[in-house]
């Protein structure tokens, strides 16, 4: 066991010098000049901040070097300063990740507690109206993008209940309780189509192994319907379902950029938002480093329970 | 004698070969079967046709000209004259809509079929051969699935310059690894099978043991691929114009409609909930003849 969680963690240097190759690459292919980029239209921005900002994008350099001094930077922690602000990009990453890995943590809580025993329900429930309700209720789920809605969310709230509060953001410091309450609705958007999958795959993958033998065996032995459904078919369902989690981790990744700007929560999504409408491309190359990183672990941390979950699968 | 001879040998094999085709179908035709026995997949089918027809009669077939602006309109509520309502500027919702299809039509296809002329050779080359060509391939294709799909194809268009053609370039980069991936998984489960191998004991060349033997074995899961990721694409195109990193104005895009109805959706909330309606029903459409195919070519893959 010890070997392969080892294996896993060297295979993830490569992986992870590739992401930060591609975002490195993705902010130099810009067309044009990258300084009269950033810079803007404006013609009134003076010579010397023009060549400012040359040095300190080290543009007096080649390319592969420019790329060394990055990289060799963001691993010691220094991900540049902002453009606009002057505020070193991580500090303003990690201002802003709490509030992401809250909503994440919302929108799992929300998929695991719905999504897992209505698919169970669905499967034991097989050939029935439960069944068909939640079959139909998941195929909807998934195709609503979840920025539409998150727009009519906010809509109806403001149509019909205008005074109501729960869509108020305000800080964890300044409010724990208020600040988890405003986040709850966002969650639960940004959990649907993780949520609706979940419960499909969950159904399907309980259907296999309410059909197995050892189900059966446990069965005539006379154990309780209970125990038989959790311990012996859901815990082996459940399998498939935690390696998908990891996948969907990074769908939710995602899903943050567009829930937020409906929601107007400062996180990390309007941060990258807000970078690309400014061109503060150290900003935008941070942040989506920072999630990228982020997802790769979390994918990893995964494997490693995959592994501990599954008694058939030795190293 | 002989030429008579000669002509009933021909007719009685081309009777026999009549017969065999008569009973044993093509796996095209036994999928059709299979698959024109799901009736959601048949509907799913339905609104795919019909956004196809809309998206071809373009601007032929709306009840307006979908640019057409008329101040003494603007922002009238769904009516008979206008099912769907018009916007800020009078434009008949509807016939914008219909225009719009056109984006999403181009933009998904063009990217699939984009992601496929990539990946389907990169997963044949490291399928089939192994070894070093497998590995390098394959870590290539692990950096794009680290990233989180959309956050990689924001920051591509926002890079490159947010337009129609680099949103398909973007998503054709993304889709391509995953393309790769199936196909690769698919050539080594059939690349050790007897036919393969009888026909490289034949002397059979690589090429043509890709393409006549390995080839037609990948389909399958292929087109499946293909179904739910043109749904994805829809998907993509419509969160990025959302957020003003996709189609630009004036050009009538679903999402990019999403976008501008925001700022009056509490005066104006069919400017909302039509184009978000169509996403819903497009990506349905293209999701349920996934489901159905899936079932009809690879039942081993079916959710029942």
């Amino acid at each position: 066991m010890l070997r392969y969680i080892l294996f896993r963690l060297l295979s993830m240097i490569p992986v992870l010098l590739g992401v930060s190759v591609l975002v490195f690459a993705s902010i130099w292919i810009i067309p044009g000049d990258i300084v009269d980029v950033m810079m803007g239209d404006e013609v009134s921005q003076s010579k010397h901040a023009m060549e400012r900002l040359r040095t300190q994008l080290n543009l007096d350099q080649p390319i592969w070097m420019r790329y060394l001094i990055w990289i060799g930077n963001a691993l010691r922690g220094d991900l540049g300063v902002s453009m606009i602000s002057g505020e070193p990009v991580l500090d303003q990453i990690l201002d802003k990740a709490p509030l992401n890995l809250q909503l994440v943590l919302i929108a799992l809580f929300f998929i695991v507690l719905i999504g897992i025993p209505l698919g169970a329900l669905a499967a034991y429930r097989q050939f029935t109206w439960v069944d068909s309700v939640i079959r139909v209720g998941a195929i909807f789920g998934y195709v609503v993008p979840n920025f539409w809605l998150a727009t009519l969310v906010v809509l109806v709230v403001s149509l019909y209940f205008p005074r109501a509060t729960i869509l108020d953001y305000v800080p964890f410091t300044q409010d724990p309780i208020g600040n988890i309450k405003g986040l709850i609705i966002p969650g639960l958007v940004l959990a649907m189509t993780t949520l609706t999958y979940i419960i499909r795959l969950t159904r399907s993958t309980m259907l296999d192994t309410l059909s197995q033998e050892y189900v059966r065996t446990a069965r005539a032995k006379g154990l309780g319907e209970r125990v038989v459904l959790t311990t012996h078919a859901l815990r082996n369902s459940l399998i498939p379902v935690v390696t998908v989690l990891g996948i969907q981790v990074g769908v939710l990744i995602g899903g943050l950029v567009l829930t937020e700007e409906v929601f107007m929560l400062p996180g990390l999504g309007r941060m990258i938002l807000l970078s690309i409408e400014t061109r503060d491309f150290m900003v935008l190359a941070g942040g989506v480093m920072f999630l990228a990183v982020v997802f790769v672990v979390v994918n990893l941390l995964i494997d490693i329970l995959y592994a501990f979950l599954d008694p058939r699968i030795t190293y | 004698m002989q030429s008579s001879v000669g002509a009933n040998g021909a007719s009685s094999v081309a009777g026999a070969s009549e017969a065999l085709g008569s009973e044993s179908l093509s796996p095209l035709q036994l999928a059709w079967r299979s698959f024109r026995r799901r009736k959601l997949g048949l509907f799913g089918a339905g609104i795919v046709i019909l956004l196809f027809v809309v998206a071809v009669g373009g601007a032929n077939v709306t009840p307006y000209d979908p640019n057409e602006m008329a101040g003494d309109r603007s922002l009238a509520p769904p009516s008979l004259a206008h099912p769907m309502g018009t916007d800020r500027f009078g434009r008949d919702q509807l016939s914008r809509l219909m225009v719009g299809t056109q984006i999403s039509m181009i933009v998904s296809f063009s990217a699939v079929l984009l992601s496929l002329a990539i990946g389907l050779p990169l997963g044949l080359l490291a399928g089939y051969y192994g070894g070093w060509i497998d590995s390098v391939l394959m870590r290539i294709e692990d950096v794009v699935f680290a990233f989180p799909t959309l956050l990689l194809a924001l920051m591509m268009v926002a890079t490159l310059g947010a337009s129609l053609f680099n949103l398909v370039i973007a998503i054709a980069i993304i889709f391509q690894a995953s393309a790769a991936r199936i196909v690769r998984a698919s050539v080594m489960s059939v690349k050790e099978k007897e036919f393969v191998e009888a026909a490289r004991a034949s002397g059979a060349r690589d090429v043509t043991i890709i393409t006549r033997f390995i080839l037609p074995n990948v389909m399958s899961p292929l087109i499946v691929w293909a179904t739910f990721h043109l749904s994805l694409a829809i998907f993509i195109e419509a969160g990025l114009s959302f957020i003003g990193m996709g189609t630009q104005p004036p050009t009538p895009s679903w999402g990019l409609m999403l976008n501008e109805s925001r700022t009056f959706m509490e005066f104006a909330p069919w400017l909302t909930i039509f184009p978000g309606l169509t996403i819903v029903v497009a990506v349905l459409g293209f999701n349920l003849i996934g489901d159905a195919l899936r079932d009809a070519l690879d039942p081993r893959l079916s959710e029942r």
